[in-house]
């Protein structure tokens, strides 16, 4: 049905390649570069493939316990988010246009999406000091809570552009609320679950602000990010070992991203909208 | 479908082989990271049954936070200096914090009232003395120990209420450091004097040396700034007061400082490179290890860095020398330790500040950490740094303005500097000064 | 009898319904309220006081930090920066994402995941390394190719002058936040029923039209979530700034997220610090309502 893109579509699409890949081409090449080498040029090609600094950031005592903990966040935290949050969209999604508790409860959970981390900053890290949270799972606990805002705008946007009749007719059989939603309306969000899956895990596996004022008490509790910044107020000029750290922190989730990559892109509103 | 799953696939391999730059090395390393975290899991059982066995048989082990703002020098905490301290103290668990951002965590941590046993601060400055001003740290006034520390170091870090809350180690300075080999290679002394750094530098510029001179006027302009005041008036915190209290302005014939400072700025920035409001700190190191430059305006505290970049680099810090004659070295207290005056161990935290205090022990830091110390028969072995820390405990210092300015002053005031050095206006420059101050001491 | 006995049936499973929908609401409102709004409501009584962040003392001083921050010069040109840089990332992440999103689309489009692979691809990466990176590339490359080309304004680094580090920044966030957005346009392309295109092309719709009533009505859900995402980020820039020109020079770059942040922690101003982040927080607001109730108006049902 669709036309073949024409060659001016696909210079575009080489362009904005290019400039997306030469950055990384510069990541990879600094990782693989020993110190000397990296003050020398930074742009050439490194004349050897250095381990040294992989093997330096994995040996690094602290860094297999870190990308335990920060594992652990993220999973948890997505598995939290993906609980929570659908569920309390879906009743919002129904039931906005003609109750009011809905109505204002949406645009109470919104209000979360303008506030910027400096207004509660302070605040939230004195709360999470009283229910002794400043650790890994009280940290799992606070992300879930913050995802809440920005995913219920994504997913009751979704919701209401997914037709009702299925649900309907389900209710007609006699179905349960919470089986018709499990059942029914769930598998329906996959993409968005995976959309928003992909943003809060990598916002949970790159963030560093709040890990930094509430997980800083003792190196047991260090995430990926606050361990690789560690190394680089640590060493400021080898820039080689940070980047090998980065590389290091982003293997997963990029390895996690090929496949969630499906998910998203697949033909999966399609098909079970249609169905 | 089939046609998709081909591409997929095609599209992982790349992603996988772009990733790694090769494969072989991302096995290489995932390899080692499995036998890696099962080794770690041994050895933390082990220490866990080595911990139980001891605390059952010490009855009470007694573990104290030691909150560290040097970053670089946690693995000498933990490896060397703790074990020595434990063959004193041992039922004494010391655990070192050092995280990065280390003044931002520590604040958070103050606001949360979540205080650590033992610290590392800066005694001089605002924020800190906003605690000892709330009395959270302990008074160490009239300890012994105190009398290690030279007298100018224990001068700088009294309180304005003439107590002493924490115990000064090492000072820091600022200069020029200066790469003697491209020195010699020019024929060129080190200059001692505004007119023979001035010199020096028209040479390097005639030698071929475009630009000679580097400073970060991204990352550290309000340092190099702040300093460069001191070095023109070393009073300037309290022109600075009086103007904002209405005495006359920095026009006047009498209050010539800012002038001063704009024009001897103008005149380096001349020798250095144009978009020098636009480098960092590690990019100026970088430049500077490499031989790129001569003449890299910066602390000591730049020497880890510079050591870690090309430790081979033959070079030496200098003060920068006073635009009117001679020169007068700005000094910042560097670190000091004090704790918190509800722990539970007061007692031992002493001990330990006392620990870190004898010459034997500190000589292991002032070993590894390129900052000047000022304990007294601590040997500091740093060449490129031996003659500053000489004139550092001399007496031509004056503490850096930071320390006297009121909290935000200097940050707002070197926005205005990058704009004099984006557009030379020095008549701006007054103008902003006069107006910050009328800003901030009239607040 | 029947008739009753249904009309009983259906009233309880009426309030089986809303029992559990009202159930459904409580976990996130829960913890929303602990760990989001209750923050918010203390940070906002800070900012009624002159707390400094670190002393125990501190009293309240009704307004007067907001007052401050009003007639405050650099807070006036932080927030001249945000609007102007919000501008323009807006306009230019999302004129680039939707042209990407219609791309990718085409499903006769070759080496589609290849492509699209390499367009995600920056949303994974956190914000320091490419704020390190890009920082390398204005200090050392740029300024190499600018000379070979001869065009001056490339030819020194870019985050080095006061008129040029504005887009230094704008690179890079657009750099970053195209993935995403991509991703998001693109999963509300599909959503579109593909028997509407087949139904337009019968009537001989061209591609202009089948954009306009078809492509657009279901795209703007999406694209008013985009919007203001993307509105929002632009407004509370932080990261990037820090990693290239911590603001400067000459506070040329100095964003509301970063004064904040430094009125915050470097100048220990909490509390004012907090009533600038409140007035960010009415602007986003502000911004935000008035852009959902103009796409709300265009929402085809």
């Amino acid at each position: 049905m669709k036309k073949k893109p024409s060659i001016f579509t696909y210079l575009f699409l080489i362009c904005g390649a290019l400039l997306i890949i030469f950055p990384m081409y510069l990541t990879i090449i600094t990782a693989f570069k020993s110190t000397e080498e990296l003050t020398k040029s930074i742009f050439a090609f490194p004349s050897s493939f250095y381990l040294g600094n992989f093997q330096e950031v994995i040996e690094k005592s602290g860094f297999l316990h870190s990308v335990v903990n920060t594992v652990f966040v993220t999973i948890a935290a997505c598995l939290g988010v993906v609980l929570v949050v659908p569920l309390v969209s879906y009743a919002i999604a129904r039931n906005m246009d003609n109750k009011r508790y809905y109505k204002y409860l949406y645009y109470f959970l919104l209000i979360g999406i303008f506030v910027p981390f400096q207004v509660k900053m302070m605040p939230l890290v004195q709360v999470m000091s009283k229910f002794n949270m400043l650790n890994v799972p009280g940290i799992t606990v606070v992300y879930v809570a913050s995802a809440v805002c920005e995913g219920v705008f994504l997913y009751v946007a979704f919701i209401q552009g997914v037709p009702g009749e299925l649900e309907e007719s389900a209710y007609m059989d006699g179905a349960s609320t919470i089986y018709t939603y499990w059942r029914i309306i769930f598998p329906l969000l996959k993409p968005m679950t995976a959309t928003v899956l992909i943003m809060d895990g990598l916002w949970y596996w790159n963030d560093f602000f709040l890990p930094l004022i509430a997980l800083n008490k003792t190196p047991d509790n260090y995430t990926l990010t606050l361990f690789v910044y560690n190394f680089k107020s640590q060493t400021t000029v080898n820039y080689s070992l940070i980047f090998a750290g980065l590389l290091l922190a982003m293997l997963p989730i990029m390895v996690s991203y090929v496949f969630l990559q499906k998910q998203i892109m697949g033909g999966l509103v399609n098909g079970a909208v249609k169905g | 479908m089939k046609k998709k799953w081909i591409s997929l696939m095609l599209a992982t391999a790349l992603t996988a082989t772009a990733l790694a730059g090769c494969g072989k090395s991302d096995s290489g390393s995932t390899e080692t990271s499995g036998t890696q975290s099962s080794e770690s899991a041994d050895t933390q059982q082990d220490s866990g049954s080595d911990e139980s066995a001891s605390s059952a048989s010490d009855s009470e082990k007694i573990v104290l936070e030691f909150f560290n703002q040097k970053v670089e020098a946690e693995s000498l905490y933990n490896d060397v200096i703790i074990p020595k301290f434990q063959e004193e103290y041992p039922n004494v668990e010391i655990e070192v914090v050092s995280p990065s951002d280390a003044e931002t965590v520590f604040f958070t941590r103050v606001s949360t009232n979540d205080m650590p046993d033992i610290m590392s601060i800066y005694p001089a400055e605002y924020s800190y003395q906003v605690i000892m001003q709330d009395g959270l740290l302990a008074d160490l006034s009239g300890k012994d120990f105190l009398s290690r520390a030279s007298e100018g170091a224990i001068e700088y870090s009294t309180y304005s209420d003439g107590k002493i809350y924490a115990m000064p180690y090492g000072l820091s300075s600022y200069g020029i450091y200066c790469n003697l080999d491209m020195f010699e290679s020019a024929g060129l002394e080190l200059p001692t004097t505004w007119d023979e750094m001035i010199a020096c530098l028209d040479a390097f510029v005639a030698s071929g040396i475009e630009k000679p001179l580097i400073f970060d006027g991204k990352g550290s302009m309000a340092q190099f700034a702040e300093r460069l005041i001191g070095i023109v008036d070393k009073d300037f915190a309290d022109v600075c007061e009086a103007v904002g209290k209405g005495e006359g302005s920095f026009a006047d014939a009498d209050k010539p400082q800012v002038r001063i400072f704009a024009e001897a700025l103008l005149e380096m920035a001349k020798y250095a490179p144009d978009d020098v409001l636009g480098i960092g700190r590690d990019q100026g190191t970088a430049d500077f290890c490499n031989g790129v430059y001569p003449m890299y305006v910066g602390g000591t505290f730049y020497m880890a860095d510079i050591l870690a970049g090309n430790a081979d680099l033959n070079c030496t810090l200098i003060p920068i020398p006073k635009p009117d004659g001679g020169y007068s070295l700005p000094i910042n207290v560097d670190i000091g330790l004090g704790y918190y005056v509800n722990t539970e161990h007061p007692d031992i935290c002493e001990a330990f500040i006392e620990f870190m205090s004898r010459p034997e022990i500190y000589q292991i830091m002032a070993d590894n950490e390129g900052t000047p110390t000022c304990i007294e028969g601590v040997d500091y072995k740093i060449t490129a740094l031996q003659d500053m820390s000489e004139k550092i405990v001399g007496d031509d210092t004056f503490l850096t303005l930071v320390n006297f300015w009121p909290s935000g002053w200097r940050t707002e005031w070197t926005i205005y500097v990058q704009n004099l050095l984006s557009d030379g206006d020095i008549d701006a420059l007054i103008t902003e000064t006069d107006r910050i101050c009328n800003d901030y001491y009239n607040q | 009898m029947k008739n009753v006995k249904t009309q009983e049936g259906k009233k309880k499973k009426v309030t089986e319904r809303s029992l559990s929908m009202f159930l459904f609401t409580i976990p996130a409102t829960v913890l929303y309220c602990v760990f989001f709004i209750y923050p918010i409501i203390i940070g906002v009584l800070y900012s009624f006081t002159d707390w400094n962040g670190l002393s125990k003392d501190y009293k309240f001083i009704g307004l007067s930090n907001y007052i401050t921050a009003f007639t405050n010069s650099r807070f006036q040109n932080a927030v001249k920066f945000n609007i102007r840089f919000t501008l323009m990332a807006v306009i230019l992440v999302v004129g680039l994402s939707l042209i990407l999103a219609l791309i990718f689309n085409n499903s006769k489009l070759k080496c589609m995941s290849l492509f699209r692979g390499i367009f995600f691809f920056p949303a994974v990466l956190g914000m320091l390394v490419v704020g390190l990176i890009f920082n390398e590339i204005f200090y050392r490359v740029v300024p190499v190719i600018g000379k070979a080309m001869e065009i001056p304004i490339l030819s020194s680094n870019i985050l080095a002058s006061k008129s040029t580090a504005i887009y230094g920044i704008l690179i890079v966030h657009v750099w970053l936040a195209v993935a995403m957005a991509t991703v998001m346009l693109l999963a509300g392309l599909q959503s579109t029923p593909e028997e509407l295109y087949e139904a337009a092309v019968l009537d001989g719709a061209n591609r202009w039209q089948k954009f306009k009533y078809i492509t657009m009505p279901f795209l703007l859900p999406v694209l008013s979530v985009v919007l203001i995402l993307q509105v929002k980020s632009g407004l509370t820039v932080y990261d990037i700034i820090v990693a290239l020109t911590n603001g400067g020079p000459g506070g040329a770059t100095e964003s509301m997220a970063v004064l904040i942040y430094n009125h915050g922690f470097k100048e220990v101003k909490l509390s004012y610090a907090i009533a600038e982040a409140m007035i960010l927080t009415i602007v986003i607001c502000a911004i935000s309502f008035i852009q959902t109730s103009i796409s709300n108006k265009k929402k085809v049902y």
